[in-house]
């Protein structure tokens, strides 16, 4: 299968650089986009659908820049965008047709995936019903499905799991890692656990840079040692976090178990083993909120 | 020599194709659907909202009744040439539609995309509009006994320009402003076509409308040709 390389890929609006330099290619596989709010990953995503134009670097599909292939590439393309539109008089199931018709295939084609997809995505028996009575979690997952309808090789998310409760989300991640096979599947979140499981490469944006990208064992080998748990009491829990990042704090019988991130530990403290959510903590801790 | 050749080209075992390439040629296959230009244009069709080809077709049937009523073929001249640009406006509430549904970064992420979607569906207008107004036409012409060619140049002049005029609006207009510079140019046209009605309906002004038509067909390329350049200004992020 085709690679997608991103090249010192940048994009500027006004003085803000939202993308910075970012190169990476992305084989086979899930990749989990990890980052703050206004990290740059829509930016990043809607750049490698072909809906903005970089201002610097470029974005090869094999060896062909994207924007030369234009639709031929955009025909092997799955975006889901973070708050996509419908036309509030479609059903889904015209939704979905008429995303068909825009992608290309043809009515028997649609006639074909549309309710195999409608399945996957738990919405077979609401076909027929506008998409205006849809709950949130509904039409993310019709989302989803209009996503994958044309069987695309590149698969760009973004944000797929907001909205979705527990069960559609584990839902999701399974579908995901099924259908990642062969293919190359790049979704964004700031939820941890929505990639720990299915990514099998994690890459963590800031500021329009790339951070760091390795496998979540890479990753969290890379925390060793900044992880720790401490107990101690109520009013020194309330202490540590104005001076330390606090992952967790568990109010057990004894006090307060607080799980910190710091390389510089507070005595008494333990090493703990680190999860993707402290490595997303140790760099994004001081954004969250902005 | 040939047979030497024969002997050859018939032990000859071509290569197997290489795995790698094999396998990536299937999947580029299995992701090209087949859905043709063509096929892409008539799939459009059925997308358009049949509530807008039911308006035109009240509009031709109101105008094929009242070019019966009229006075005189002044008044036919009048009635048709400032009343049929409305089909235009008619269209434009189906394009407003269209860019007002929020779908803009799906449709802009798909094989054929939103610039492709708005040429097909102006295409598919501007075919439709043109056989309504030869329609309409015909119908003035039968109520007058007029010569077709003659209520045909009465009825395209204003309506090319109109189409010209709404061409310049997709490419520099919002959305929300479309729909509302459609009517201004529909009313102006009227309002012109009304004041200078006594002159320029005279037989021996046929002329200018000749050059009017000429001048409003370039006019209409001239906009065609920036709005594919540009695109329209609605099917950007």
């Amino acid at each position: 299968m085709q690679t997608v390389t991103l090249d010192h890929l940048t994009k500027r609006y006004g003085g803000r650089t939202a993308v910075n330099e970012i190169s990476l290619t992305l084989g086979e596989g899930v990749y989990g986009l990890l980052g703050a709010n206004g990290a740059g990953k829509t930016t990043l995503m809607r750049m490698l659908c072909g809906i903005l134009e970089p201002d610097g670097g470029r974005i090869l599909y094999g060896s062909s820049d994207i924007a030369r292939l234009g639709e031929d590439y955009r025909a092997m393309l799955g975006y889901l965008p973070q708050d996509f539109g419908y036309y509030p008089d479609f059903t889904a199931l015209e939704f979905l047709r008429y995303m068909a018709c825009l992608k290309g295939l043809t009515r028997t084609e649609a006639d074909h995936r549309i309710p195999a997809l409608l399945g996957q995505v738990g919405l077979a028996g609401v076909g027929k019903k506008k998409i205006r009575a849809y709950s949130g979690g509904m039409k993310q997952r019709l989302g989803i499905a209009q996503a994958m309808l044309n069987d695309p090789s590149l698969l760009v998310l973004d944000e797929p799991t907001a909205g979705l409760d527990p069960k559609e989300r584990v839902r999701f991640r399974n579908l995901i890692a099924d259908y990642a096979k062969g293919r190359t599947v790049l979704l964004s979140t700031h939820i941890v656990s929505d990639v720990e499981y299915i990514a099998d490469e994690i890459l963590l944006m800031k500021q329009g840079r790339l951070l760091q990208r390795g496998t979540v064992e890479q990753l969290t080998a890379a925390a060793a040692g900044q992880v720790w748990t401490l107990c101690t009491d109520e009013a020194t829990a309330v202490g540590l976090e104005r001076v330390y990042t606090v992952a967790n704090l568990h109010h057990t019988a004894g006090g307060v178990e607080a799980r910190l991130i710091t390389s510089d530990p507070p005595a008494g403290a333990k090493a703990a083993e680190p999860t993707l959510e402290d490595v997303y903590l140790a760099h994004f801790a001081d954004e969250e909120g902005q | 020599m040939k047979q030497t050749l024969r002997n050859v080209l018939n032990t000859y075992q071509p290569p197997a194709p290489e795995p790698s390439a094999k396998a990536a040629l299937l999947a580029a296959r299995r992701t090209l659907p087949g859905l043709s230009p063509a096929g892409f244009l008539w799939t459009q069709l059925g997308f358009i909202h049949p509530r807008m080809w039911a308006a035109q077709g009240m509009l031709l049937a109101a105008l094929g009744m009242l070019v019966y009523r009229m006075p005189g073929a002044e008044s036919v001249y009048l009635l048709l040439g400032s009343l049929l640009p409305l089909l235009l406006v008619i269209n434009i509430t189906d394009l407003v539609r269209v860019y007002n549904g929020g779908m803009l970064e799906l449709e802009l992420a798909t094989r054929y995309n939103l610039p492709q979607v708005c040429a097909a569906r102006l295409l598919l207008f501007g075919l439709v509009d043109f056989a309504l107004l030869g329609v309409a036409a015909a119908l003035g012409a039968a109520a007058l006994r007029a010569q077709l060619l003659t209520l045909l140049l009465y009825c395209l002049t204003p309506f090319t320009l109109m189409c010209a005029g709404c061409l310049a609006a997709l490419r520099l207009l919002r959305p929300d402003q479309l729909l509302l510079a459609a009517v201004l140019l529909t009313v102006a046209t009227g309002a012109i076509l009304t004041v200078a009605r006594r002159p320029l309906y005279l037989p021996q002004h046929r002329p200018f409308w000749m050059a009017a038509l000429a001048v409003a067909l370039v006019l209409l390329v001239w906009q065609s040709l920036a709005l594919q350049r540009k695109g329209v200004s609605s099917c950007k992020l």
